[in-house]
């Protein structure tokens, strides 16, 4: 019987599989206890990256590890399961489940780490690419990418091992480091992927960007406000008009219209007339008519009444908006109505002109802020671009000073062991060492030059960023 | 054939049992199947070779998936076994509580019971959570909601008066009956002899009930107790808990607390390590003694 006893001591370690290796403390107790398979105690160390051995209980051991399963599994139907098999067949049974789950989850973390390397692959290559990308205003889907990038290329985190070694009364003590891996903190990672948008340094395809910005947004809005066409009364009535003349190219149509407008009038009598005509006022000033009696002679709608004498035009709904203008400038004449109040009525008091108007103005007055921020914008970062090219002969003249100052070095010691000897050579280093110093001078001059102008334009556009 | 009580849970435990059987059978069927899954897997993964990783990572990805679905298909026929065990057990647990109501007196004897205890405990239902899911109340070391009452025929440990006089002892005992009204306990001995002079009436808080699961330590660790943990554990042989300390966790689902009891006949206050049952190690109730 094998003594020892392997187990899995946490579903929790992430990736890798950790065996636990105890002595059996009372086989009587744990008749069958070795779990797993037998692997190799190294193996699970080594292979912990690629082929870490998730627990199953293969069918080959049913018989060693499972007994009372293996049992059942192997009656006819009608011997089935008695109740004397049922505490070690649900101990078989634990254990297969609890191993499925152990393998699940092992299983699932190694899904997970696969899909962790790939996203990191992902994000090596995507990186390149992603710089070409023009900046947009605001990328939307830039959260949720950042969100899900685990280990992008910027590793900040600095790897604080757990010292081995802990220092005890001057004694030391190897502590147990303990393996167990904890889930991965990608926090400040996510954080700083999320920030560097903002903190790369500006490139020329940021300069072209603005500049096509500034291009299109200063061109003049020109939108056109289509004139005022016919109200669309008038314009519906016109394609009906069409509609009706397209039909009463034929007289026989033409009138069997009229007779259904006259019968119509007929039938539905004058109140009727009365609705389709489109303004309150005419309506009213029928209303009265026909209150008073001026109106009431049916019959003659058939001879008089035709709706051409309604309209100049013939038509049919349109005369409504015919009537009104007729009925306007008749009752002008007649002196009852004022021209002031027809012309009340008559002022363009259109809502939706002055709403787009005033749109427009608005939009003139976004755009024009948008420009003079994009403007701003534009000459910080040609101020930028012109700190990074300081920056940049900066950090050259910094590195020719350290190569002079390194030679310098280099000189001053070959020269201390054999001074006395050469006097050509003593001579030469001499004149070597004037002209370092003079370098070492220009340099040095150069670099204060350009760090100061580096100061001024650092400071000319960080307040203002 | 009488439709008894008897003969009616009789059948049911046969329909259980049978049912038992087919998914025994099935399970071998999954077993196979996760078999064949994780060997393409690792076949996959030994011939392995350098070019075109990302391709092969995919491909791996995708067996592991298989593997998992296997996985989880095995993991729910197992469950649904382990399930018809359990009722088959409630199913008798319930005749038992009945047969006593009816006045049968079971006696059994101390070594019996004994044995009872153990392999009552050992045949817990296990709990073995899914993914992501929490070990629920009175599962291992989590206790119970502060509402529950333990219901009749359940295993708690009571706080009782020692008929001896020497004070107040945590006994193994059964519920009988629990009363809303008063808050109260009507408990029972498991040792048969101490009944016999009364049963115990007991206000809510001197009883504490026992875990009703088993926690699977591959999978819910956070079950169980810590290393270190002053807990009530029933002493082996005996039915009463004592105060004792956690020594080590059990490592597999049949395995047992190692606890240190405390006891002041060894020199340094504690026992040799001494093995205590899932089922048998509870929290230690911050009780008012000597009250």
């Amino acid at each position: 019987m094998n003594n020892l006893k392997r187990s899995y001591s946490s579903s929790k370690t992430s990736s890798g599989a950790r065996y636990n290796a105890k002595p059996t403390k009372d086989s009587n107790k744990l008749p069958s206890s070795s779990r797993y398979k037998n692997t190799d105690l190294s193996s699970p160390e080594s292979s912990e990256s690629q082929t870490s051995i998730f627990p199953i209980i293969k069918q080959a051991d049913n018989s060693r590890l499972l007994p009372r399963y293996t049992t059942v599994l192997s009656r006819s139907i009608e011997d089935g399961v008695g109740m004397e098999d049922l505490d070690q067949l649900q101990h078989d049974l634990e254990k297969l489940l609890s191993t499925t789950a152990v393998r699940n989850r092992l299983l699932r973390s190694e899904i997970e780490s696969i899909d962790r390397v790939e996203e990191r692959r992902k994000n090596k290559r995507g990186r390149p690419y992603d710089k070409q990308v023009p900046l947009k205003r605001k990328r939307p889907d830039e959260r949720s990418k950042y969100k899900d990038s685990r280990n992008g290329n910027r590793m900040i985190k600095a790897k604080h091992s757990i010292p081995i070694n802990n220092f005890v009364n001057d004694v030391p003590v190897k502590r147990e480091v303990p393996k167990v891996s904890f889930p991965k903190n990608d926090t400040s990672d996510k954080f700083w992927l999320s920030i560097e948008p903002y903190c790369t340094d500006i490139t020329k395809d940021d300069v072209a960007f603005l500049d096509d910005l500034i291009q299109e947004c200063s061109q003049e809005i020109d939108v056109k406000i289509p004139e005022v066409g016919e109200h669309y009364t008038v314009e519906w009535s016109d394609e009906l008009l069409g509609h009706e003349r397209g039909l009463s190219s034929t007289q026989r149509v033409a009138k069997a219209k009229s007779v259904n407008f006259s019968n119509e009038l007929k039938k539905n009598g004058l109140n009727a007339m009365v609705d389709t005509f489109s303004s309150p006022l005419t309506q009213r000033l029928l209303a009265a008519l026909i209150e008073e009696n001026v109106v009431t002679k049916m019959p003659i709608v058939n001879e008089k009444l035709k709706p051409t004498d309604f309209c100049l035009p013939k038509g049919g709904p349109r005369n409504g908006v015919c009537m009104d203008r007729r009925l306007r400038k008749e009752l002008v004449e007649q002196g009852i109505l004022d021209v002031e109040d027809l012309q009340k009525s008559v002022p363009p008091d259109d809502e939706i002109l002055t709403e787009i108007k005033k749109c427009m103005q608005e939009l003139k007055a976004v755009n024009e802020k948008n420009v003079s921020q994009l403007n701003q914008l534009r000459t910080i970062v040609a101020k930028d671009l012109r700190r990074q090219e300081v920056k940049e002969a900066l950090d050259k003249v910094d590195n020719q000073i350290m190569e002079l100052y390194n030679k310098i070095l280099v000189t001053k010691q070959s020269k201390a062991p054999h001074s006395d000897d050469e006097t050509y050579e003593k001579s030469t280093s001499k004149q070597n060492m004037n002209d370092y110093q003079e370098e070492a001078n220009k340099l040095i001059q150069q670099q204060a030059i350009l760090h100061k102008e580096l100061m001024e334009l650092t400071n000319a556009t960080m307040p203002l960023l | 054939m009488p439709f008894t009580a008897d003969a009616i849970a009789a059948q049911q435990v046969q329909e259980c049992l049978k049912s038992l059987y087919n998914l025994v059978q099935e399970t071998e069927k999954k077993r196979q199947q996760s078999e064949h899954g994780l060997n393409a897997a690792y076949k996959f993964q030994n011939s392995q070779d350098e070019k075109n990783q990302h391709f092969q990572q995919m491909e791996l990805k995708n067996l592991y998936k298989t593997a998992v679905a296997q996985a989880e298909q095995e993991e729910e026929v197992l469950r649904k076994a382990l399930q018809k065990i359990t009722e088959i057990r409630n199913i008798k647990n319930e005749r038992r509580i009945q047969a006593r109501h009816a006045g049968n007196k079971e006696t059994i004897r101390c070594g019996a019971w004994m044995k009872m205890l153990l392999s009552s405990a050992q045949t817990l239902p296990l709990f073995v959570s899914k993914i992501g899911e929490k070990p629920p109340p009175l599962c291992g070391a989590i206790p119970a909601e502060p509402n529950y009452y333990a219901k009749v025929g359940d295993m708690v440990a009571a706080l009782v008066k020692v008929a001896d006089g020497d004070g107040d002892n945590w006994i193994l005992a059964e519920v009988l009956s629990y009363t809303h009204a008063t808050n109260k306990y009507e408990v029972d001995d498991i040792l048969e002899e101490q009944n016999q002079k009364k049963r115990h009436i007991l206000s809510k808080k001197y009883v504490v009930p026992l875990p009703l699961m088993r926690a699977n330590p591959e999978t819910d660790p956070s079950a169980l107790f810590p290393q270190g943990t002053v807990v009530m554990a029933l002493y082996p042989q005996t039915s009463c808990f004592y105060k004792a300390i956690v020594n080590k966790l059990p490592q597999t689902p049949t395995d047992e607390y190692e606890v240190l009891f405390e006891d002041f006949s060894y020199a340094n206050g504690y026992s040799p390590p001494l093995y205590v049952a899932q089922r048998y190690v509870i929290a230690i109730k911050q009780k008012t003694k000597q009250a």
